[in-house]
């Protein structure tokens, strides 16, 4: 957890969304968002985050680069010059409110790795300390998501299932359309 | 989108690695217990194994060895093994998903989780499986070529 | 001040890039290019309670023998199942708003925004804009221009 790589990776994080954000190419900016997501999972690794890193990884810099890119080659692949200013100018104080309260409430939030944190406190300390006795499962995430908590798991694999069946019926339609 | 690839060095190593990315899937979803991984990074690794060759092979190759309906097959048969589990727990006497539950012989109630958090990872890999390689299939529309 | 920025730049750059996240959903006019924003949103989010689990000197949750069942030797595991939860249900979100996309298209032939609110808001306009591989001809019947489109 090295201070400097971290605000460096930060830093290269905000410079790659700013740029996928302006270039006109969209097979450009699916390019920049695949890596938005690689640096996003190289700051998980260096928090310890080692589940999150791994999945981030796969599906951020992977599997939604290669769905993006699989859409925009069957539609358009430039996104047309428009003069937006206006919407750009009304943006702006809509920006501005939401960063004013989210600064003002992340002051009451904890310091960056304070042990006393209350997020730390209450069950989690419980999990870690009961889980290897409990389970005989030294990963304490897996033996969270599917012992501890594995409603919440199941209510997500229902969440996946149905937005695939979801996006397969939308694009079915248009099948049924042409067939008569 | 879909096809053969046009070059011969993008299809041999497609052809190539993914045998092996699959594996590494299979590998993770097994290993959860003792590593970072489990059932969602396994499944999604497994489903770019199989994306692969829909990429870069040709469709008799790709689709042979892995059919269009084998994606919405597995998400289901992962979502039911899912809650099945959960019931046969409700079947024995206990809560919704209690692997505990279940008394089979003289295996100790914390092994018995064990093999639960087991089965259902496997159940969970599936279904995200199935759930990828459907929404890429869809996505991705027609081969292009024979 | 740099004790200040050591212990707080997390919900630094997390706010900044949440604010580039919503310019991109409200500002773009491409819809894609919402997408694009709306991803960067929620990986910002990620980022933040990963960062929120953080604890000095502490390890990743799996048990060793080296550290023992000690709660303190280890981050917090609860924000990583619900992160882990949230990404792969992104990605779901992710899915079902390309396929939108993609029949966005088909419908309409066009990808930004205000074309397409004009053509709902039926502003008439000559027959509807064929899909790029539809014949010119065919263009103003749209019924077999239907039949052109192709995936």
């Amino acid at each position: 957890m090295i201070l400097e790589l971290d605000v460096l990776l930060f830093v290269i994080l905000i410079v790659t969304a700013v740029l996928a954000l302006k270039v006109r190419d969209l097979l450009a900016a699916v390019a920049l968002l695949a890596a938005y997501s690689l640096f996003a999972a190289l700051i998980f690794a260096g928090a310890v985050a080692v589940d999150v890193a791994l999945v981030e990884a796969v599906l951020g810099a992977g599997v939604t680069g290669v769905l993006f890119i699989a859409a925009i080659l069957t539609t358009s692949r430039r996104a047309d010059v428009v003069d937006s200013s206006r919407r750009r100018w009304a943006t702006l104080p809509v920006l501005a409110a939401f960063l004013a309260l989210m600064i003002y409430a992340s002051t009451g939030l904890p310091d960056k790795g304070d042990p006393e944190a209350p997020a730390h406190q209450g069950v989690a300390p419980v999990y870690l300390e009961d889980s290897l006795e409990d389970t005989e499962t030294p990963n304490v995430v897996t033996a969270l998501l599917a012992d501890y908590r594995s409603q919440d798991t199941l209510g997500e694999t229902l969440v996946i299932v149905t937005a695939a069946l979801g996006a397969a019926l939308v694009l079915r339609a248009r099948e049924q359309e042409e067939l008569g | 989108m879909t096809g053969a690839y046009p070059s011969e060095v993008v299809r041999t190593v497609g052809g190539l690695l993914s045998p092996f990315i699959a594996m590494f899937g299979l590998y993770i979803i097994a290993h959860g217990h003792y590593g970072p991984g489990g059932g969602f990074a396994g499944g999604v690794i497994l489903a770019v194994g199989v994306i692969l060759p829909r990429l870069t092979l040709e469709s008799r190759i790709a689709f042979g060895s892995v059919p269009r309906e084998l994606g919405p097959l597995a998400a289901g048969a992962g979502m039911l093994a899912f809650a099945l589990t959960g019931l046969v727990a409700v079947l024995a006497g206990g809560a919704f998903l209690d692997y505990a539950a279940v008394e089979v012989g003289e295996i100790a109630a914390s092994r018995l989780r064990y093999l639960g958090i087991l089965v259902v990872e496997i159940a969970v890999g599936l279904a995200v499986f199935g759930a990828m390689v459907l929404v890429y299939d869809e996505l991705a529309g027609s081969p292009v070529d024979g | 001040m740099v004790e200040l920025f050591v212990d707080r730049y997390v919900y630094l750059f997390v706010l900044v890039l949440l604010s580039i996240g919503l310019y991109g959903m409200f500002a773009m006019r491409n819809l894609a290019k919402k997408l694009v924003g709306m991803t960067i949103f929620t990986t910002a989010i990620y980022l933040f309670f990963i960062e929120g689990s953080v604890k000095d000197g502490a390890t990743a949750p799996i048990i060793s023998p080296a550290v023992g069942v000690d709660a303190a030797g280890y981050v917090d595991p609860l924000p990583h199942l619900l992160i882990l939860t949230a990404i792969v249900v992104g990605v779901g979100i992710v899915g079902v708003g390309l396929a939108l996309l993609v029949r966005i298209y088909q419908a309409h032939g066009t990808l930004e925004e205000n074309e397409v609110v004009a053509r709902l808001s039926g502003s008439p306009r000559a027959g509807r804009r064929g899909h790029p591989l539809d014949e010119p001809a065919q263009a103003t019947s749209a019924g077999e221009a239907d039949g052109e489109a192709g995936a």
